[in-house]
C-alpha cells in the first residue's frame, strides 16, 4: 500500500544525517527527543465559530483540542454548535481543526409512565432554558462555569438574568492507550492516561431535573448523555396500587398502600446535524451475515443510503456511519463518524422505537415531535422522513436514546443520577489515532511487526566522567550515550561538547575552526568554572532522531595565591551516614572546615572514573551514591580556595 | 373571574416592586443592553421597555443580549394584528420565546425567531428577522401547535387552579399538608406544562385542547415536596379549569 506518512518518514530519516550536522554546527536545536502529545501548530483548517462570548476552545494536557459554540436555548436547553476538532499528532492533511458537527442537541425527551395516564414532552412542553435552567455553583461544577444571560418578556416588560448556567470541565477517562512488546515488566511499555472536555447545564423541568452534558475525548469521541435527578413523581397519581406499573417504595404499611412509584421511560431523541469537512456527505449502512455452514464466517457489507430512512428493528450488529467521500484523512481514506447507540429504545412508540433515523439537514425540522417551527408544525421524524424526496447528502441523525425507569427504594430524594447516552466515534477521521506518541508514528496501519521505538527516546542522560584525578585543563572527559528506548533499528550517537550551552570549538591545524565532537573532549584553561555538557543525537534509518543532554560538569577554576594572605591546609572529612535513601543508596557526607572557617565552593566526587560535583554550604554537603553491587571506592576533591589550599580524600563504600 | 380582574391581579404578583417573584426561579436587573445582573433572581431590564432603536449586534453565533432580544421583539409585535391579547388580556401577543434560528437560517446574520401566542384567536405566530435591518424575513400564522407556557401563563393558570370551584385535590392537600388554606399563589412553586390529549384521546371539555392553550401544572410546596395535580388541566383560551373524575385517565 502506497503510503505517504511512510514515505516522508523516510526522507527525514534519510535527512536525520544532515540535521544531526545542523544540530553539531549551530548548536540551536531543542533538546530532548520528540515531545509526547506535542501540540501541533495548526495548520489551515477550518475556520474559527464566529459565536463571540458561546465560544469554547480547550486544549486537554494530552494535546488535543476542542473549540464549538455552547449556549442555552430557551426550549432546547444545552445547544452546540460548529464542534471542531484538532488532533495532537495529526499531520498533513490531518492537522489543525477539523469540523464535525453542524448542530447538536437534545431534540425531545418524551416521559411517558407506564399507567398510560400521563405523557411528558419535557423539551416541547415545558422547556429546558429561560427559568428552568439551574444555576451552576462550586459544588455542581468544580471547572469554568460559564454565565449564560437570559431574558423574556412578562406582560410588558423584559425581564433578564446573567447566570453561571454552562459547565465546562476536564475529566480524565482511565487508560487512553496501552501496548506492551513482549511478555515481560521489563519491555518496552506504552502507555498514556486519557483526558475529556466535559460540557453541561442543568434544568428543573418539573419534579425531574436533567443534566444535559457531552463529553469529548482527547481521541476525538463525544459521548451525548442525559442524566435525569431530583424527585420521583408523587406516587398518588401516578402508580395506584398495581405493581404492574411500578415498584412500592418506602415502609411496607399494607397492600393497599400508595407508597408506591410510577415506572415510566425516558424517551430521548437528539437531532445530530454532521458536518464533516465541505461537500455533500453520505450515510452508510455496514450489515452483517453469518454462514450456517461455518459460523464463525461472518461476512458484512457496506450499503449507501441515499434516501432518507428509519432504521426499524435492525439487527444488533448493523451499524451506521456519516461519511464525507470527499474529504480525505492523510491515508487517503474518507472521515467518518460512526454513531454508537447502545441504549435501548422504548418499543412500543413508533417515535421512539428506531434507534436511529436520518433525513437531511431542513431548517424547520427542529424537533423530534410535536415540531414547534411553523414551517413543519407538529410534525415528528416519522413525518420528516416520509416526506423527504431529495437524495440523502446533508444528514442529519435522530438518535432516539430510552431509558426505562423502574424506581426502587433508593431512588428516594435527591435521586441519585441515572444516565442514557450515545457516542459518535471517529472512523478514519485521522490516518492515525488523535495522540500517537512518536515511538508508534512510523507504526501507521497494520503493524509492520517491527519490535522497537519509532523514535530515539531518551531515558537517562548522558554522564561525563573525568578519570580519578582532580580535574582541570588537560582532563581528558569522557561521555557515554546515555540510556535510549529500544527503537527500530540500531541508533548511533552522535556527541557534541558544549560550553556554558554553546558548542565548543576548536581550531585545527589548517587554521579552520570544528566543533568538538566525539565521545572524548580534553579540558582546556577556557573550560575551567564553566559548565562543560555533553549533547548526544541518536538517530537511525527510519527512526525520529533524538536530542539528550548530559549534567553539567564543572572544572574549578585555579586558584591564584591571594597577596599577603596564607593559604593552610583544611581538614577534608568523609562519613558514610548510617542511615540510607529510601532506595537503600548509600549517602556521603562531606565536611571541608580549617583554622579560616568553613570551606566553599564545589567539591568533585569520583567514582569509578565518573565524576559529579556537589556545592558546599556551610562547608558540608551530602551526596548520595550509587548502590554497590560490589565494594568500591570514591575519591573527593576540594579544589581549595583563597585561604585554603587544595585537599583530597578517599572513602571505601561496602555492600 | 373576568378577564380583566386576572390580569390585574398576576401583573401584581408577577411583578412586586419591578422584581419578578413566583415559580421556581423568580427575580430582578440593569439596563437591557447586554449588562445583566449576577443574580439568579430575574429583574427587570432597565425600566421594562423594548428598545425601540436597533442596539449594538453580536456575532451571528453569539448569544441574544438583552436589548437585541427585546428589539426583535418588538419589531415582531409591531407586525402583529393590534386585535393581538396575551395572556394577562392586554392589547399584544403572548410572547414565548425568542431566539437564535438554527444556523441554516441565520446565513451568517444576525438574526432571531420569535414566537408568539395570540389569545384573540389562538393562533401561534412566527416572525424571522433580521436584524441589521429590522426586515422581517418570514411571517407564519397556525393552529394547533401549543410550545412550553411563558411564565406569565403558568401563573395565570395557577390562579385559576386556585380559585377554580370545585377546587383541584392539591388544594385542599395543601391544607392537609401545612395545616393552613392555600390563599395565594406565592404559596408553592409551580412549573407549567403545555398540554393536550394524545391522538385520539381526551373528554368533551379537554378534547379542544392543542387547538386551544391548555397547560398542565407541578405543584410543590416551598419544601420541595410535590403535590397531586393530575386531576385537572387548565384551558387557558377559555379560563376553565377541566377537572378529572377520581380515577380518570387525562389521555383517556
Amino acid at each position: 500500500m502506497a503510503d505517504p506518512r511512510r514515505r516522508s518518514l523516510l526522507t527525514a530519516a534519510a535527512c536525520s544525517v544532515l540535521l544531526v550536522c545542523a544540530i553539531l554546527l549551530t548548536g540551536t536545536a531543542s533538546l530532548a527527543g520528540p515531545a509526547r502529545a506535542a501540540v501541533t501548530v495548526p495548520a489551515a483548517g477550518a475556520e474559527e465559530p464566529d459565536c463571540g462570548s458561546a465560544l469554547v476552545t480547550r486544549t486537554l494536557p494530552t494535546g488535543s483540542a476542542w473549540r464549538m459554540c455552547a449556549r442555552i436555548h430557551p426550549f432546547k436547553g444545552l445547544v452546540l454548535e460548529d464542534v471542531q476538532f484538532r488532533s495532537a499528532t495529526g499531520a498533513g492533511e490531518d492537522e489543525g481543526w477539523l469540523r464535525i458537527i453542524g448542530s447538536l442537541y437534545l431534540a425531545q425527551l418524551n416521559v411517558p409512565y407506564d399507567t398510560g395516564t400521563d405523557v411528558f414532552d419535557d423539551i416541547t412542553e415545558v422547556g429546558f432554558g429561560d427559568d428552568h435552567l439551574l444555576t451552576q455553583t462550586p459544588e455542581t461544577c468544580d471547572g469554568d462555569a460559564l454565565p449564560v444571560e437570559q431574558s423574556f418578556m412578562i406582560g410588558s416588560q423584559m425581564v433578564e438574568r446573567t447566570i453561571p448556567g454552562i459547565c465546562v470541565r476536564e475529566a480524565e477517562t482511565g487508560l487512553g492507550w496501552h501496548s506492551q512488546e513482549g511478555w515481560a515488566t521489563s519491555s518496552d511499555r506504552y502507555v498514556q492516561q486519557g483526558r475529556a472536555l466535559e460540557i453541561s447545564s442543568l434544568s428543573k423541568a418539573g419534579w425531574y431535573e436533567y443534566q444535559q452534558k457531552v463529553t469529548l475525548t482527547d481521541q476525538g469521541t463525544i459521548t451525548v448523555g442525559l442524566g435525569a435527578a431530583g424527585d420521583l413523581a408523587p406516587g398518588e397519581g401516578f402508580f395506584r396500587t398495581d405493581p404492574a406499573f411500578g415498584w412500592p417504595i418506602g415502609p411496607s404499611e399494607d397492600e393497599d398502600s400508595d407508597r408506591h412509584a410510577g415506572s415510566h421511560w425516558h424517551n430521548a431523541i437528539y437531532r445530530v446535524d454532521f458536518a464533516i469537512g465541505t461537500g455533500d456527505q453520505q450515510v452508510e449502512q455496514w450489515d452483517y451475515e453469518g454462514d450456517p455452514a461455518l459460523p464463525t464466517r461472518v461476512r458484512g457489507e457496506g450499503t449507501i443510503r441515499d434516501e432518507a430512512f428509519i432504521a426499524e428493528n435492525p439487527p444488533a450488529t448493523t451499524w451506521w456511519r456519516v461519511v464525507n467521500p470527499g474529504a480525505l484523512n492523510a491515508d487517503g481514506h474518507p472521515r467518518s463518524y460512526e454513531i454508537v447507540n447502545d441504549a435501548i429504545q422504548n418499543p412500543y412508540l413508533p417515535l421512539t422505537r428506531p434507534p436511529l433515523s436520518f433525513t437531511n439537514d431542513h431548517p424547520c425540522q427542529e424537533y423530534a415531535s410535536s415540531n414547534l417551527n411553523a414551517g413543519c408544525p407538529g410534525q415528528s421524524v416519522l413525518d420528516y422522513v416520509a416526506s423527504e424526496t431529495e437524495p440523502l447528502t446533508d444528514p442529519v441523525a435522530w438518535v432516539s436514546v430510552g431509558y426505562h425507569h423502574i424506581p426502587r427504594d433508593e431512588d428516594q430524594s435527591p435521586m441519585p443520577v441515572h444516565w442514557q447516552s450515545f457516542s459518535l466515534v471517529p472512523r478514519d477521521l485521522l490516518a492515525q489515532q488523535a495522540l500517537t506518541p512518536p515511538e508508534r508514528a512510523c507504526d501507521n496501519g497494520i503493524t509492520t511487526g517491527f519490535g522497537g521505538s519509532c523514535a530515539a527516546i531518551n531515558v537517562a542522560v548522558p554522564a561525563i566522567a573525568a578519570g580519578d584525578s582532580a580535574p582541570g585543563a588537560g582532563t581528558l572527559l569522557t561521555a557515554d550515550s546515555g540510556t535510549w528506548r529500544r527503537a527500530r533499528d540500531l541508533l548511533a550517537y552522535q556527541w557534541l561538547w558544549l560550553r556554558d550551552g554553546e558548542p565548543i570549538l576548536t581550531t585545527g591545524d589548517d587554521g579552520l575552526s570544528t566543533a568538538a565532537t566525539g565521545e572524548t573532549y580534553r579540558l582546556t584553561d577556557a573550560d575551567l568554572g564553566r559548565e562543560i555538557t555533553v549533547r548526544v543525537t541518536a538517530s537511525a534509518t527510519g527512526v525520529t532522531p533524538g536530542i539528550a543532554t548530559s549534567a553539567p560538569f564543572v572544572a574549578p577554576l585555579p586558584t591564584p595565591p591571594s597577596a599577603g594572605a596564607t593559604r593552610t591546609a583544611p581538614e577534608l572529612k568523609l562519613k558514610l551516614l548510617k542511615k540510607r535513601d529510601k532506595k537503600g543508596r548509600p549517602r556521603l557526607r562531606v565536611l571541608v572546615r580549617g583554622d579560616q572557617g568553613a570551606g566553599a565552593g564545589v567539591v568533585t566526587i569520583q567514582r569509578r572514573g565518573k565524576v559529579v560535583t556537589a556545592t558546599l554550604t556551610d562547608g558540608r554537603a551530602v551526596v548520595r551514591l550509587p548502590r554497590p553491587g560490589k565494594r568500591y571506592r570514591v575519591t573527593v576533591t576540594y579544589p581549595g580556595d583563597q585561604r585554603y589550599l587544595a585537599a583530597s580524600a578517599s572513602i571505601r563504600v561496602r555492600r | 373571574m373576568p378577564r380583566h380582574l386576572l390580569a390585574s391581579a398576576v401583573a401584581a404578583a408577577l411583578l412586586v416592586a419591578g422584581s419578578l417573584v413566583l415559580l421556581w426561579t423568580p427575580s430582578p436587573g440593569a439596563p437591557g443592553n447586554g449588562n445583566a445582573s449576577s443574580s439568579d433572581q430575574f429583574e427587570v431590564a432597565g425600566d421594562g421597555a423594548l428598545p425601540a432603536k436597533r442596539p449594538p449586534l453580536r456575532e451571528p453565533g453569539a448569544p441574544l443580549s438583552t436589548a437585541e432580544r427585546g428589539y426583535a421583539i418588538g419589531l415582531a409585535l409591531a407586525s402583529l394584528p393590534d386585535s393581538g391579547r396575551d395572556v394577562l388580556d392586554e392589547t399584544r401577543a403572548e410572547v414565548l420565546a425568542a431566539d437564535l434560528p438554527t444556523p441554516d437560517v441565520r446565513e451568517d446574520r444576525r438574526r432571531v425567531q420569535v414566537t408568539a401566542y395570540d389569545y384573540a384567536e389562538d393562533r401561534l405566530h412566527q416572525i424571522l428577522l433580521d436584524l441589521p435591518t429590522g426586515r422581517i424575513i418570514s411571517a407564519e400564522a397556525l393552529t394547533g401547535v401549543q410550545p412550553p407556557p411563558s411564565t406569565a401563563e403558568t401563573q395565570v393558570a395557577l390562579d385559576l387552579a386556585l380559585t377554580a370551584m370545585p377546587t383541584p385535590a392539591f388544594v385542599d392537600q395543601f391544607r392537609q399538608l401545612t395545616g393552613a388554606p392555600l390563599l395565594a399563589a406565592d404559596e408553592v412553586r409551580v412549573i407549567g406544562a403545555a398540554w393536550a390529549p394524545e391522538d385520539g384521546g381526551g373528554s368533551s371539555a379537554t378534547r379542544t385542547c392543542g387547538t386551544e392553550r391548555c397547560v398542565q401544572l407541578l405543584v410543590a410546596l416551598p419544601s420541595g415536596q410535590y403535590l397531586s395535580t393530575d386531576d385537572f388541566v387548565v384551558n387557558l383560551s377559555r379560563r376553565v379549569v377541566t377537572l378529572f373524575p377520581p380515577g380518570g385517565r387525562r389521555h383517556g
